[in-house]
C-alpha cells in the first residue's frame, strides 16, 4: 500500500517540478503550461497559436530541456517542401563509384519537433506531417521510417499575417489532442521576464527534470488513471452535444454547428483528463478534468455554419454556450 | 466505506420518503379540493371516497419510494456530489465491482483515498443530506386543510334532499298556530304532492288521503277525509277519473270550496304565484257557474266560476286541464267529485 502511494506521490512530484521549471521560463503563462504539459503527456500534438514574440519557441526549447528529449524544429515557408520535413533519399557513392540511396531523415526524426507558423507551409507540405503525427512513421521511397519514441509535435501559428497562409485542413486539425491559445503577458509577468531573459536565455541554463525513461514511464502512470462510468457517460455526452444530429446535440449545436468534435475528440479528452487527474492528486478523472479540457480539446474541432459565422458567433462563443449546458445538466 | 455508503443510504431513503410524504400532501390537497368542489356542487362525496382516494395517493408514493430503493452506486454518485468527491466513491465503488487492475497503483490509491474520505465525510451526513424544509411542508397542509373544511360542509345531494324535506314537511296537516294562508308556490307544491300521492294511492282510496286542508290549508279543520284527486295529468278516462274521486265519506266538502274562495281571494294581489289560470270555485247551489266564463284568475281578487257543463267535460277529459294550473285542476277534481256526490244525493 505504502509503495502504491508513493508511486503517486512521486508522479506528482515530478509533474510539478517540470511545470515549476518551465514557468520560470514562460513568465505569467501557469495554465498555458499545465495544459502543454497535459497534452505531452497524453501523447497528444499540440497547436500554440499566439502572436509572435511571446515565446513560443522558447517554450517548446524549454520542454524539449526539461524531460531531455531532441529537439527538431521546422520553419515553414510557402516554398517549404515536403522532404524537407520528413526527409529524402539521396545518392551517396562509395570509393568505388557505386551510387546507393541513403535515407537522410528530416527534422520530424526527433523526439519533440517545432514546427513554426504551420500555416504558412503549403497544404502539400502540412499533409506530409498527418501521416507523422497520427502513425508516427515517414514513407520515403516505399520504405516506411518509424520515428521515434516518444514522439511529439508542437506546430504554432500567428493569429495576424493571414495573408498568404494556407488554413491547416480539418483533417489535420483533428490529430492535434489540443490548441493552446497564448494570452498577452501582463505587466507582472513582462517585469518578471525582464529579469529572467532581458541578458541570457533561460533556456541554456536548464536541466533536465526528467529522463526519457521518467517520461515514459509518467506516460503509462497517466494510462493507469481510472476513469468510472458516469464519467465516460458524461464526456460521451459533451461530444455528442456538438453533434447536431445527436440525441444529445444541444440547441446550440443544432442551431450554430454545422460538423462537430469526432470520435477522436473523445479520446484525447478522456486521456488528457486522467493526466490531469494526476496533477491534482488524483488517480481516478472526475466531470471536473473533463470540463476544464474541453475547451482547449473542442476549440479547434468544430465547425460553424458560414451563416453563423457571419452573425459574429466564433467556435469559443458556441462551445462556451454548449459547455454551459454540460455543466448544467451533469451537476 | 461500506458504512458510510450505508449510512448515505439510510439517509438518501428517508429523504426519499419524507420528499413523498410531501408529494402526498401536496397531491392529497389537489385531489380533496377536487373532491370538495364536487361536494359542494354536484353531489356529496362519502367519507369513504375521500379515504379511499388519499389511501390510494399514499399507496402509490410509498411503493415508489420503497421500490427505488438506491444502490450502492447512487448512493456514491450522490455522496460525490454532495461532498465535492470529484467521483471518487463512485470511482472506489466500480474498483471495488471489477477485478481489472486489481493490483495498479491507482487502484489501490482510488480505494484508499475513498475509506479516508468515508471516515471524514460520515459526521457531515445528515448535515449535507438535508430533508425538505418544514416550512414547505407546513405550506402543503394549507390546500388539505381546506379541503377538509369544504368536504365537512353539506353537500350538494344533502342541500337538495333539505329542499325535499321541506316540501314534505310542507304536506302534513297544518297545526291551530298556523292559520295564515300560505304563499301561492306553496299551495302549487302542496297540490302537486296531492295529485301524485293520489297516483300511488288510487287502489287504496281510504288509505292515507290528503284533506281538503291540505289544499285549502287555511280555514279547513274538519275531519273528513279528504277527497281522492286523480292525478289529471294523466288521462283517467271517463267514469273511471269520476270513479278514482269517489271516497268513502259522503260528505260534501261545499263549504270548504267558499273558505278555498276566501283563501284564495286572502292572497296578496303579489302572489308569487305567476299562473294566470286559476279558477276559483264559488258553491251557488247546485252548480257552478262563473262568472265572466273565463278560467283565468286574475289575482286581483275576482272570483271566476266554472260551469257545470265545463267541469263534467272536465272530468272527462282532464287533459282539458291541462293548461290550468295545478290548483284549478284540484280545484276542478274536487268539483268532479262535488258532483259525484250530488249525483248521488239525488238518486
Amino acid at each position: 500500500m505504502t509503495e502504491k502511494n508513493d508511486e503517486l506521490e512521486s508522479v506528482m512530484r515530478d509533474l510539478h517540478a517540470l511545470e515549476t521549471q518551465l514557468n520560470r521560463v514562460l513568465v505569467g503563462q501557469q495554465q498555458l503550461i499545465r495544459q502543454l504539459l497535459i497534452a505531452v503527456f497524453a501523447g497528444g500534438h499540440v497547436l500554440l497559436e499566439g502572436l509572435p514574440g511571446l515565446g513560443k519557441t522558447q517554450l517548446a526549447k524549454a520542454l524539449a530541456r526539461s524531460l531531455g528529449l531532441d529537439l527538431g524544429r521546422v520553419q515553414c515557408t510557402p516554398d517549404l517542401l515536403p522532404a524537407d520535413i520528413t526527409g529524402s533519399e539521396i545518392l551517396l557513392s562509395d570509393k568505388a563509384g557505386t551510387g546507393t540511396l541513403q535515407f537522410r531523415p528530416g527534422p520530424v526524426f526527433a523526439n519533440l519537433v517545432l514546427v513554426d507558423e504551420i500555416n504558412r507551409a503549403t497544404p502539400r507540405t502540412q499533409s506530409a506531417l498527418l501521416e507523422a503525427m497520427q502513425e508516427r512513421q515517414v514513407t520515403c521511397g516505399g520504405e516506411r521510417h518509424v520515428l521515434p519514441e516518444p514522439f511529439w509535435i508542437i506546430a504554432t501559428q500567428n493569429p495576424i499575417e493571414l495573408e498568404g497562409t494556407y488554413p491547416l485542413p480539418e483533417a489535420q486539425l483533428d490529430r492535434f489532442l489540443c490548441k493552446l491559445l497564448l494570452p498577452y503577458p501582463e505587466a507582472g509577468s513582462l517585469d518578471a521576464l525582464l529579469d529572467t531573459s532581458l541578458d541570457q536565455e533561460p533556456v541554456d541554463q536548464l536541466n533536465a527534470v526528467c529522463s526519457v525513461e521518467r517520461t515514459r514511464e509518467l506516460h503509462r502512470a497517466a494510462q493507469q488513471v481510472l476513469v468510472a462510468r458516469d464519467v465516460r457517460a458524461g464526456a460521451i455526452r459533451l461530444i455528442l452535444a456538438t453533434q447536431k444530429d445527436s440525441e444529445y446535440a444541444s440547441a446550440t449545436a443544432r442551431q450554430h454547428i454545422r460538423y462537430g468534435a469526432s470520435p477522436r475528440a473523445l479520446l484525447s479528452i478522456i486521456r488528457a483528463a486522467r493526466v490531469r487527474a494526476l496533477f491534482e492528486g488524483r488517480a481516478h478523472v472526475a466531470f471536473e478534468d473533463i470540463a476544464a479540457l474541453a475547451r482547449p480539446v473542442l476549440r479547434h474541432r468544430i465547425l460553424l455554419h458560414t451563416s453563423s459565422a457571419l452573425e459574429g458567433n466564433t467556435e469559443r462563443t458556441v462551445l462556451e454556450q454548449i459547455l454551459e449546458e454540460w455543466v448544467q445538466a451533469n451537476q | 466505506m461500506d458504512r458510510f455508503l450505508l449510512a448515505v443510504r439510510r439517509r438518501l431513503w428517508s429523504i426519499r420518503l419524507a420528499e413523498a410524504g410531501h408529494r402526498m400532501l401536496w397531491y392529497s390537497g389537489i385531489a380533496l379540493l377536487a373532491l370538495a368542489g364536487i361536494h359542494r356542487l354536484i353531489a356529496a362525496v362519502t367519507m369513504a371516497l375521500v379515504l379511499a382516494v388519499v389511501g390510494l395517493l399514499a399507496f402509490v408514493l410509498l411503493f415508489r419510494v420503497v421500490r427505488q430503493r438506491p444502490s450502492h452506486r447512487q448512493c456514491a454518485v450522490h455522496a460525490d456530489r454532495v461532498f465535492n468527491g470529484y467521483a471518487l466513491m463512485t470511482t472506489a465503488v466500480e474498483c471495488r465491482n471489477t477485478s481489472e487492475n486489481a493490483d495498479s497503483f491507482a487502484v489501490k490509491t482510488v480505494l484508499r483515498q475513498a475509506n479516508d474520505a468515508a471516515a471524514s465525510w460520515s459526521p457531515e451526513i445528515s448535515r449535507r443530506l438535508r430533508r425538505t424544509p418544514t416550512s414547505t411542508t407546513v405550506l402543503a397542509i394549507i390546500p388539505l386543510f381546506v379541503a377538509l373544511v369544504l368536504l365537512s360542509l353539506p353537500g350538494a345531494r344533502f342541500n337538495a334532499e333539505a329542499d325535499r324535506s321541506t316540501a314534505d314537511s310542507a304536506r302534513l296537516p297544518a297545526t291551530d298556530k298556523d292559520t295564515s294562508p300560505h304563499p301561492g308556490t306553496d299551495d302549487v307544491a302542496k297540490l302537486r304532492r296531492i295529485i301524485a300521492d293520489e297516483t300511488t294511492t288510487n287502489a287504496h282510496p281510504s288509505d292515507g288521503q290528503p284533506s281538503t286542508t291540505d289544499i285549502f290549508p287555511a280555514q279547513h279543520n274538519e275531519t273528513e277525509s279528504a277527497p281522492e284527486i286523480s292525478n289529471l295529468a294523466e288521462p283517467a278516462g271517463g267514469t273511471a277519473g269520476i270513479a278514482s274521486l269517489a271516497g268513502n265519506d259522503d260528505s260534501l266538502p261545499g263549504d270548504a270550496i267558499a273558505r278555498s274562495t276566501d283563501s284564495l281571494n286572502s292572497r296578496p294581489a303579489e302572489s308569487s304565484f305567476q299562473s294566470s289560470e286559476r279558477v276559483e270555485l264559488q258553491r251557488t247551489g247546485p252548480t257552478l257557474s262563473t262568472g265572466t266564463g273565463s278560467n283565468t284568475y286574475s289575482g286581483d281578487g275576482q272570483r271566476r266560476e266554472v260551469r257545470l257543463p265545463e267541469l263534467v267535460r272536465a272530468a272527462a277529459a282532464p287533459d282539458s286541464l291541462a293548461q290550468s294550473t295545478v290548483l284549478s285542476r284540484a280545484q276542478a277534481a274536487y268539483a268532479r267529485r262535488y258532483l259525484e256526490q250530488s249525483g248521488k244525493s239525488n238518486d
